[in-house]
């Protein structure tokens, strides 16, 4: 019988697995993940309008003079908000407490996501040397690290069953 | 939570230090880990794997020139070491009793998945990056295959393990979960 922890991770991986597999299939890409990445961009574009100037939204693109941005799969916020449904789902907790969970924490990354796409049009505009490193190694990090750090948050006062309390 | 988040960006700034300036060193290890696994496949068994900088080449060799030559950025496999030792900064007192122990494992674990994922987008390449070679050697569901196994850890299968990895670090999940943050 694994531990409560152990149980805890296959339950995860398990899950996480079950939830983006879907995401590599053409149909969810196109009738799921393409118009969410639109209204990622739109919202993204809209935002950056009052202070970036002359710059319009096509499709996933958001384009301007400075930079063109084009939002893919991977930047749209949806794999760390799965990641963090997987999470919340295989911790024990009551049905009401991960549907809190799981509601606030696709409010959050999609909070962070907006900021990063903004700062990587801002980031690609002024300092195009430092696009490739905030893109992938600061940004992919800060946005699964909000979604880790706020599972753990959601975890306080919910011990695994049969986990050593502290005393 | 402001003291946690304050151990998270240094343990990720360590990380970032690591990744922007280790990188290369890191893979004349990893590619000596890679290339045994890679050779498994008997369509790459006389492949040799070298580093490239950031980067990680496949290429025939003397014994069998006519495997085409491709370069992988392998450094975009390994940054979840950044997320790794960021949340492993979290943890209350994280080198005192086993918790030097539990890195090395972490680690360890963390460097086998890197290989597997160098293998993994190696293969991917091969099957689908190198137009005619690849549709003769792999079949439609073995290109699929190798493409989202690559797709899936670089979106968010590295970020799991890297959380996988720290959870199995922290001192318990019930105590640890009311003092981390």
């Amino acid at each position: 019988m694994p531990s409560p922890r152990a149980r805890f991770l296959l339950l995860f991986f398990a899950l996480l697995v079950l939830f983006e597999v879907p995401l590599l299939l053409e149909p969810v890409d196109r009738q799921v993940v393409q118009p969410f990445t639109r209204g990622v961009a739109t919202v993204s574009g809209a935002v950056l309008g009052l202070f970036a100037g002359d710059l319009h939204v096509s499709g996933t693109m958001i384009l301007s003079p400075c930079f063109s941005v084009n939002i893919n799969n991977g930047c749209n916020g949806l794999e760390a908000t799965l990641f963090l449904l997987a999470a919340v789902l295989a911790f024990p907790a009551t049905a009401r407490s991960r549907l809190i969970g799981a509601a606030t924490g696709f409010a959050l990354i999609q909070a962070v996501n907006l900021v990063r796409v903004i700062s990587l049009y801002l980031v690609g505009c002024h300092r195009r040397e430092w696009f490739d490193t905030f893109h992938l190694a600061i940004w992919q990090t800060i946005v699964f690290a909000v979604a880790v750090l706020y599972f753990v948050y959601w975890t306080r006062g919910r011990a695994p069953e049969g986990a050593p309390q502290r005393a | 939570m402001l003291r946690s988040a304050l151990r998270f960006a240094a343990g990720a700034a360590a990380g970032i230090l690591l990744w922007l300036y280790v990188t290369p060193t890191y893979h004349v290890v990893l590619v000596a880990a890679a290339e045994p696994l890679m050779r498994a496949d008997p369509r790459l068994r006389h492949a040799e794997v070298l580093p490239s900088h950031r980067r990680i080449t496949a290429r025939g060799g003397t014994e069998r020139p006519e495997l085409p030559a491709v370069l992988i950025p392998a450094d975009q496999l390994t940054y979840n070491v950044i997320l790794f030792l960021g949340l492993f900064a979290t943890n209350p007192a994280p080198f005192r009793d086993r918790g030097v122990r539990r890195l090395a494992i972490a680690l360890a674990i963390l460097f086998a998945t890197h290989a597997l994922a160098v293998v993994a987008a190696i293969e991917a390449t091969y099957a689908t990056g190198t137009g005619p070679w690849g549709d003769r050697n792999y079949a439609p569901m073995e290109q699929d295959f190798w493409v989202a196994l690559e797709y899936g850890y670089r979106l968010a299968g590295m970020f799991g393990i890297a959380f996988g990895c720290w959870w199995m670090t922290r001192q318990s999940a019930a105590v640890s979960s009311q003092e981390a943050i």
